[in-house]
This record gives C-alpha cells, sequence and structure tokens, in this order.
C-alpha cells in the first residue's frame, strides 16, 4: 500500500513585497479536521499519477512515430549555448536561481557574486 | 571584480560553453541516442511505412535540418564526426552602468563514442553601478590602478577581465547511454576558481524514457583589490537528478530537481550596509549617505557562511507542426535563506532546413531573504545578518528573448565546411521593489557569432 506522509512544507508568499509568511500547507487537523484527510489523498493521488505516467502510462510511441519529436525545436535545449550564456546571466542576477548540476555543467564562479 | 554586483554581466561566462562541450552539436540524425538534455529517443524514423502524419505538409527533406546535420554530408567509412568550432561575440550593457565585452571560442570533436571539447573565454567588463559607487573602497579609488599599485583619485568605475578555460570528455553509446566529465577555470583580478562535475543519461523503456543525473562541485578563492591581506574560501557542491519521457507523438516532458550548498564567504568584500533611516544622494562617482547611526561608510555586509538551495523543474515541449515546437518550463526554488522564486517561461520555435528562430518570454518573481531590510534603522548590535544586495531582496523581472540561426555555406559533401551564423539578443527589466537605491534596471545582451563544421 502506497504510504504519502505528511511534509513539513512551508513557504512564504512575500512575493514582490512585504513581509514574509508561512502559507498553510501543512493541515492542522485540530483546527480544520474535514481538510486532514484531502491534503494526504490528494498528494497519493499525485504520487501514483506521476508513478503510472513514467512507468508508460500514456501512450507509448515508437521510435519510428518520433518524426515531429526529432526536430531541433523540440528538443530541450535548441541551442545550448545560447541557453547557458543566458542562463549564467540569470545567475547572478536572480537571487533564487542557481546553476544546475544537470547536463552541460561545470562552470567556474566568478566574483559577482 | 567581486565588488561589481550591479554588473552582472561579469558572470556571463559562467557555464556558458560547457553545455556545448556535451552537445557541440546536435544529435546526428542517423544517430538514434538522444544528447542527455533531448527528448528520449526522439531519432528520426527509420521506417518510411511508419511515418506518422501522412498529412503533413512538409516533406521529409523539410524535416531534415543542416543545423543539426539533417542535410548529412557524404558518408564515410568511418564513424568519425566532423570537428565543430564556434567563435562569438557579444556585449552586454545595462542602466546601472556596466558594459561587458565578450568573446568565446568552443572546439569539439567525436572519435566513435568518445567526445571532447573545450573552450575559452574572455570578458571585459567595466562599471559604475550603484554596487560600486556605493562601496566605500570602489567609490574612492580606481580599482585598476589600485590593483597595479598605483594611486588613482578619481574612482567611480572599475574594469575588470575574467578569463575562462573549460574541457570536457564523455562517453555515449547508440543505446541511449551517456556520461560526461567537465572541468573549468575562471580567474580575474580579485577571483579565482575552479569546477569539475560529472553527469550522465540512461534511457529505458524502449528510449521513451531517460533518467538524468549529474553532480559538481566548485573551490573559490576570494582576495579584495583594497586590501591585499584578505583571503577568503567558499565552496559549493551541486547536484541533479531528473527523468525525461515522451508522451505522444507531438509530446515531450522532463521533470528535474537541482540541488546547491554553498558553505564559505558568500558577501562581498566590497559591499556595505548603512544602519539608521538614512538618505542618499546619487551622485555619478559616488553614492552620499546622510543620517546614519555610525559612521556613513556603514560595515561590510554579514550573511550566512551557509546557503542550500532547492529547485523543482518541469518542461513540456509541444509540437504544432513538424519543424515548429512550443516549450514551456516552470521552476520553482526554495533556499535556507528564505528566498522563494518562481520562473515561467514560454518559446516559439521554428528549425528549417536552413534556418532556426526562437522566440520566447521569461517572467520571474522572487521573495527576500530573510535577513534582507530595506533599512537597517536599529544599532548594527541587533542585527546577526544584514546586506545591501538587491538580488537577496524582492524581485520581479521579465525577459523577451529572440535566438537566430541561419546557414551560409552548406556542405555538400564530407571534405566541405559548414558554417552557420548565430544571432542572440536578450532584452531584460528587472523590479527591485524597496530597494532605494535601484528601483529598476533594464539591459540587453547581443551576440553574433559563426559555428562550422570541418
Amino acid at each position: 500500500m502506497l504510504q504519502v506522509h505528511e511534509l513539513p512544507m512551508t513557504a512564504h508568499d512575500d512575493f514582490g513585497e512585504g513581509n514574509s509568511a508561512e502559507l498553510p500547507l501543512t493541515i492542522d487537523p485540530l483546527r480544520n479536521p474535514s481538510k486532514s484527510l484531502h491534503m494526504p489523498t490528494f498528494r497519493a493521488v499525485i504520487v501514483v499519477a506521476l508513478v503510472g505516467w513514467l512507468s508508460g502510462g500514456c501512450t507509448h510511441v515508437r521510435a519510428a512515430q518520433r518524426e515531429r519529436l526529432a526536430s531541433p525545436a523540440m528538443q530541450f535545449e535548441m541551442d545550448p549555448i545560447a541557453d547557458s550564456q543566458r542562463d549564467s546571466v540569470l545567475e547572478i542576477t536572480e537571487g533564487g536561481t542557481f546553476p544546475s548540476a544537470g547536463p552541460g555543467t561545470a562552470g567556474a564562479g566568478c566574483g559577482c557574486n | 571584480m567581486r565588488g561589481m554586483r550591479g554588473g552582472l554581466a561579469l558572470a556571463l561566462a559562467l557555464g556558458v560553453v560547457t553545455t556545448a562541450h556535451a552537445q557541440p552539436t546536435d544529435p546526428p540524425a542517423g544517430d538514434p541516442a538522444p544528447a542527455p538534455s533531448n527528448a528520449p529517443g526522439t531519432a528520426p524514423p527509420s521506417d518510411p511505412d511508419n511515418l506518422p502524419g501522412s498529412d503533413d505538409t512538409a516533406t521529409a527533406d523539410e524535416m531534415r535540418d543542416v543545423l543539426s546535420e539533417s542535410h548529412p554530408r557524404a558518408v564515410s567509412d568511418s564513424n568519425e564526426e566532423p570537428a565543430t568550432g564556434i567563435v562569438r561575440a557579444g556585449a552586454y550593457h545595462d542602466s546601472d552602468q556596466t558594459t561587458v565585452l565578450r568573446t568565446i571560442g568552443v572546439l569539439g570533436k567525436t572519435y566513435g563514442q568518445w567526445v571532447l571539447g573545450g573552450s575559452f573565454t574572455v570578458d571585459a567588463v567595466t562599471s559604475a553601478s550603484v554596487d560600486v559607487r556605493s562601496s566605500p573602497g570602489l567609490s574612492t579609488v580606481d580599482t585598476v590602478t589600485s590593483a597595479s599599485g598605483r594611486s588613482s583619485t578619481s574612482g567611480g568605475q572599475m574594469t575588470d577581465t575574467r578569463y575562462q578555460l573549460t574541457g570536457s570528455g564523455g562517453w555515449k553509446d547508440s543505446a541511449g547511454h551517456s556520461v560526461t566529465l567537465s572541468t573549468a577555470a575562471a580567474t580575474e583580478t580579485d577571483y579565482s576558481s575552479i569546477s569539475v562535475g560529472v553527469n550522465g543519461s540512461y534511457d529505458i523503456l524502449d528510449r521513451t524514457t531517460t533518467l538524468l543525473g549529474g553532480i559538481s562541485a566548485t573551490d573559490n578563492w576570494v582576495s579584495s583589490v583594497l586590501d591585499l591581506a584578505l583571503h577568503r574560501k567558499m565552496a559549493a557542491g551541486a547536484w541533479s537528478a531528473g527523468v525525461a519521457r515522451v508522451l505522444t507523438r507531438d509530446d515531450a516532458v522532463r521533470v528535474r530537481y537541482d540541488g546547491k550548498l554553498s558553505s564559505g564567504d558568500l558577501a562581498s568584500p566590497y559591499r556595505n550596509v548603512r544602519f539608521g533611516n538614512w538618505t542618499a544622494v546619487l551622485g555619478m562617482q559616488q553614492i552620499t549617505f546622510s543620517n546614519t547611526i555610525g559612521s556613513a561608510d556603514g560595515l561590510p555586509e554579514r550573511v550566512p557562511e551557509r546557503r542550500v538551495s532547492h529547485a523543482a523543474v518541469v518542461e513540456w515541449v509541444h509540437s504544432l507542426a513538424l519543424g515548429v515546437g512550443l516549450h514551456t518550463e516552470v521552476r520553482a526554488a526554495h533556499d535556507s535563506w528564505a528566498i522563494n522564486s518562481l520562473t515561467s517561461s514560454v518559446e516559439l520555435r521554428l528549425a528549417r532546413p536552413s534556418w532556426r528562430l526562437l522566440a520566447g518570454y521569461r517572467f520571474y518573481m522572487q521573495s527576500r531573504a530573510s535577513f534582507f531590510s530595506d533599512k537597517y534603522t536599529m544599532d548594527p548590535s541587533t542585527y546577526t545578518y544584514y546586506t545591501s544586495d538587491k538580488e537577496l531582496g524582492s524581485e520581479n523581472g521579465h525577459l523577451v528573448r529572440v535566438d537566430l540561426s541561419k546557414v551560409v555555406i552548406d556542405a555538400e559533401s564530407s571534405s566541405d565546411t559548414k558554417m552557420l551564423l548565430d544571432l542572440e539578443v536578450d532584452a531584460v527589466h528587472y523590479n527591485y521593489p524597496g530597494f532605494v537605491l535601484l528601483p529598476s534596471r533594464d539591459s540587453v545582451f547581443v551576440m553574433a557569432g559563426i559555428r562550422w563544421e570541418l
């Protein structure tokens, strides 16, 4: 049986202005007992859907059927160099953006931080 | 120059070319192995009878793309692919008086299952940004003459040059398995850095799904042109895991988790914080503060020595027609300094045999760090951490992007050279609500270059 644990999720809602405050992403069963079951159920649905999708729960597309997907326009990085240059700018101008250790990594740091 | 926070473009080099190392060109049309960053198993169909979309107006030739070797050269007996070279030059300028001139060169070569690459990047930076003019040291001393041991009475402007060298080696097979090891080193007047990383991909489920992963580590040495005795360290480690999957004939999705741990000196040695309900006069050379608690120079900023960041990224590419794609992305991030950010973007892409066009828009917003304040109005002793870094405050931004690539010389045979022209234009507008010294910033970044295959 799939077990979904309640995670202590919190977040701040001060995008753009104001002071930070915690969002009530965790449901307190004492204050709102009717919702205490909904959140785990919702998460279970999400997890099951994600697992089902990743394990082939959608249309199986054979290699010979991937003509459109093979187009350069359909690659996640259409121009890796242009993407990485733009990303490197954003990584120092945005406090919440940082470089991924995923494909094509290991640029050296800089003194602009 | 570590003090040029406003001079964002210095870090343009960060990771710029290393991505290209892993993928100096797009996957060859005849190679069924997808690149790690690409949709899994998206090799062109090998069986013409199974071609989908027979009602498509585009022909099979139109589907091919010379930019990704779909105008294949004459087939040679060897497995060797052509060497790839890229040279680009560009300029960045923003309304915070920062200009960067950049030159990059990239070389890549595939030998059977092995892929080698390297790059060199030079950034020439000139800045009189708010960060420079509000720094007690940088606003009174020209940093170039200071670094060279000469005195100056001008100040309020810095110039510096950053050099970065990268190298990578990778292995891939025809079944969708790959691993790439990359390294990079960079140096500038007061900052040096080395990095190493490894990432890989693994196709499963009849190559409809690709598992992705990677780790990297960076070591940094921080010094100051104003204090030759200052030597600090900062280290960072990053990790990433994800999965890409073909959903339908027209759709693919990639889900990724990224993490990063930074430890050590995360503050700028040039950035100071003023206390009290201060006022400021923004001069062309220096920003003058008054009504401060204590010295008008303030105190060097203090931030936590450890920062842990997490991000979840979901990307979706959808084919509108053959050679026409729509790419959307949503990213949510949170870090231990309590910065939450949300990014969303959309790109329209066109790929034709002799040209490609990308047009996109990106929106970004973030909350402030827990210790960030517009003004620290009380005595400094009441604060554990304080900063004047606007990128740690509330921020939102809009980016518009256009990329264009055009084949200028096509290869008719294996001995011919194929050459392309690339043009990239990015325009960005940021708002910094609550940051008194710079409410907003506009910038534009233009790069042009050539790509060739020998």
